[in-house]
């Protein structure tokens, strides 16, 4: 029984699962606080659009390092890792799979904010898109982290 | 390369000469008026463009009121560029010139509209009328009896009404119970309730009547018709075409006036355009037969409107002087056509006040560079390049649009450069020829270290910068000791600790020194601004804190690592991509293909748009906190002249093809 690859594959779903549910659940704030806007102007589905997709980093994110873990570094390992690197692959995906989530669901609510911006005055919608990118930070910060971790285990 | 020279210009002239002086400072779009009116002067004019502007709204309300009914039946559909872009029409000063002339004209089609949307609602009425009266008849439709047959004979009379189907046994055996020769005939069905035709004798209808709504009978009274209901249904059939037929006319005529939106939206920016004149003659000073516009003025511009006012024939007085120390001119920058389009990004953010500098020449090549690092493949900086060459071309934009557009073609083009750097071509690896080359997964650590030596890059340009002031007006000292000595600590630290990377690990005791001399250096210059000895002496804690606050300048450069986090992240998404489609695409059997293709397109076009959103986020906020922060104030207000509005068309000088 090769735990080791089991600890790795729960390194990948906390990266993927984790993150992409931040990111879902932004988006998801700001497609409701849109299609508000939206309802009223039409127009204003280009800046609100691009509020939206903002939070939707995160989980691209963890996707790539839940990628990197299964099409890189596990078959460096023949899928075959001991117990300690396989706790290593964990620990890796925990950075963004965390961070990813909860600075994914703080950014969909600053971009739904920054929507709010857009229906009162719709030319100052880069503010609002500086603010959202400003929670980002973390969530780079941490893929960067994860990134690093990964990249560090070595058969 | 610079905030424009701006002056202060009054322009006195005679008031009956008014409203041509003021349309044809409009015309030029010269002057940002700016006048402190004292409360006693306003009220002269008042009554005047009060009366004015009444006038204007009504007829601005008319004329919306006209584009308001066109865009209800006949609307214009944006394409999904437009959508972002914005449609106007395009129009040419001459056409212009003449749609807007003819206000008559224009009533005539105001007023056809207002008629032709009446009718239209009225024959909607009509027409629902008829669906109703249909649908009270429809379960009837079997009945053979006339209206007048429904009212009965001497001795029989006859009721319509409506039970609940499952009661109808019950009811039609109670009446029975109650007098034999009442008569209970269904005629129809409308849902789960039954149509019936009562007949009873009149002398007990009363009586019957009440029993019968008592064991659930509705009874109903039909809306008047003729004939048996079949054939009223019929008729009704034919109103209904009637009145198609007539809506449909009135919107033929209506498609005919949609093609005079183009008169009726230059004439409404030329009302716009009035209305605005009034306002700004809200601010005027007015002498006894004169009146006077102060305001800021572009002071290579002063001769145009010295000429144009000359020409006009009309007497005038224009009297200008340079901005006094305390005033706030408003700002507009100006800059060779290869930094103009980066205005864009300083718009965005806030404009510089009038006296700092403009931060556009010294963010352009920063953008540029960090905007190609974070979307690093060759093949999406070419379709950007390309597509927004595209838009350029095709698409008549506003000046915003246009400066972001050709911001994101140097974009695409940097994003080139980088793709030949790490050999990346929408996501494959190709041998691209360059000078050096860094592979994203291999070699991150080289790619971490770039994006931060960029940072520290830009972060000491923009202390150099906070130290231009100084050094313009020949103050070394404070130049010196207020960014000098702060830059060479950094360096110095720095290098204490990064030495042996980068060599120069021989230097560490000059290293040592340089520290300890600028250490002294900032905690010198935090003293230089007090007087007295206590007061120098109590500013060694500041000069210390000081030094503790480069830990914000580190933490500053260290969110340049984002740089790398997304070219990164940008070049694996796209090696998964095809990785995928590569997967699909061996499957085979020809759909594989298919997939393999699908998954290709549209996951790069995903990719493609979430890179570019990422770059330009994080490369412009990069510009505005931590390199603006370095130098820059901004609050300036930005330069509004006096213009002609311009809210449904768009005037330019030929018309392209």
């Amino acid at each position: 029984m090769v735990w080791g690859t089991v600890l790795a594959f729960l390194g990948v779903v906390v990266a993927v699962a984790f993150s992409g549910y931040g990111s879902a659940r932004g988006v998801g704030i700001c497609g409701q606080t849109a299609s508000g806007v939206v309802a009223e102007d039409p127009g204003k589905f280009g800046k609100t659009l691009i509020l939206t997709a903002l939070p939707g980093t995160q989980g691209i994110y963890g996707f790539v390092i839940g990628m990197l873990l299964i099409l890189v570094k596990l078959p460096a390992f023949n899928f075959n890792v001991p117990l300690d690197k396989g706790f290593m692959f964990f620990l890796a995906g925990v950075p963004i799979g965390v961070i990813g989530w909860l600075s994914g669901i703080w950014q969909g609510r600053v971009a739904a904010a920054g929507i709010g911006i857009v229906a009162k005055r719709p030319e100052e919608a880069s503010k609002g898109i500086v603010y959202a990118g400003m929670v980002e930070t973390y969530a780079i910060l941490s893929f960067v982290t994860s990134l690093f971790l990964l990249l560090n285990v070595n058969p | 390369m610079s905030v424009d020279r701006m002056q202060r210009v009054a322009l006195y002239g005679r008031q009956r000469d008014r409203e041509e002086i003021l349309r044809l400072v409009q015309s030029l779009a010269v002057l940002d008026p700016e006048t402190t009116v004292p409360p006693e002067q306003g009220g002269r004019l008042a009554s005047e463009l009060d009366r004015g502007e009444a006038a204007l709204n009504r007829e601005i309300v008319a004329l919306e009121h006209f584009l308001a009914v066109l865009d209800r039946w006949h609307p214009v559909r944006p394409n999904l560029i437009e959508q972002f872009a914005g449609v106007r029409t395009v129009l040419t000063e001459e056409e212009f010139a003449a749609l807007a002339a003819d206000r008559e004209e224009a009533g005539r089609l105001i007023e056809e509209a207002s008629r032709i949307e009446a009718s239209l609602a009225d024959l909607s009425a009509k027409r629902q009328d008829s669906l109703n009266r249909q649908a009270a008849l429809r379960p009837w439709q079997a009945m053979d009896l006339t209206r007048d047959d429904l009212a009965g004979t001497r001795r029989v009379q006859l009721l319509m009404g409506f039970v609940e189907a499952r009661r109808r046994e019950e009811l039609a055996a109670r009446l029975a119970e109650r007098d034999p020769r009442l008569a209970v005939i269904t005629v129809g069905a409308d849902g789960t309730q039954e149509a019936l035709v009562l007949a009873m004798p009149r002398r007990e209808a009363a009586d019957l009547i009440q029993a019968a709504v008592e064991m659930g009978f509705s009874p109903v009274s039909l809306p008047p018709f003729a004939g048996t209901v079949a054939e009223a249904l019929a008729r009704e059939d034919a109103v209904q075409a009637d009145l198609g037929r007539e809506e449909e006319r009135q919107r033929a005529r209506l498609a005919e006036l949609a093609g005079e939106r183009r008169r009726v939206q230059a004439l409404l920016d030329q009302c716009l355009s009035e209305r605005r004149r009034l306002e700004t003659a809200r601010g005027l000073l007015l002498g006894a037969r004169s009146f006077g516009l102060e305001g800021w003025i572009h002071a290579r511009r002063v001769e145009e409107l010295r000429e144009t006012l000359t020409r006009s024939g009309h007497p005038f007085y224009l009297e200008v002087r340079e901005p006094a120390e305390n005033e706030t001119p408003p700002v507009e920058l100006v800059n060779g056509p290869v930094v103009t389009p980066f205005e864009a990004l300083v718009q965005s953010f806030s404009y510089p006040k009038y006296q700092e500098i403009d931060p556009t020449p010294a963010i352009a090549p920063f953008f540029l560079i960090f905007f190609g690092f974070c979307l690093g493949d060759a093949g999406y900086g070419l379709v950007l390049s390309l597509f927004c060459l595209g838009l350029l071309w095709r698409l008549k934009m506003k000046p915003m649009g246009r400066k972001l557009a050709r911001v994101f073609i140097f974009g695409g083009l940097a994003a080139v450069v980088m793709g030949f750097v790490t050999r990346s071509v929408f996501g494959f690896t190709v041998d691209l020829p360059f000078p050096f080359h860094i592979d994203p997964m291999k070699q991150a650590i080289v790619l971490l270290v770039a994006a931060l030596g960029l940072g520290t890059i830009q972060l000491f340009f923009g202390t150099f910068l906070s130290a231009l002031p100084a050094l313009r007006e020949r103050r070394f000292a404070d130049a010196l000791f207020g960014q000098g000595v702060w830059l060479l600590f950094l360096s110095s630290a720095m290098l204490a600790v990064g030495k042996d990377a980068v060599g120069l690990g021989a230097y560490g005791g000059t290293i040592k020194y340089l520290l300890a001399a600028s250490v002294i250096g900032v905690i010198l210059g935090a003293m230089r601004g007090r007087k007295g000895i206590l007061q120098r002496i109590l500013a060694i804690p500041a000069g210390l804190y000081t030094i503790y606050g480069s830990i914000g300048f580190f933490s500053d450069i260290l969110s340049y690592s984002r740089l790398m986090a997304l070219g990164l992240s940008g070049g694996v998404m796209a090696t998964i991509i095809n990785l995928f489609a590569g997967m699909a695409w061996k499957a085979g059997y020809g759909v594989g293909q298919l997939g393999g293709a699908a998954i290709f397109l549209l996951g790069h076009a995903i990719n493609l748009a979430l890179a570019i959103l990422g770059a330009y986020v994080h490369s412009s906020r990069l510009q505005y906190l931590e390199f603006f922060g370095k130098f820059f104030e901004g609050g300036g207000r930005a330069f509004t002249p006096l213009r002609p509005e311009r809210k449904y068309t768009l005037v330019v000088k030929q018309k392209e093809a």
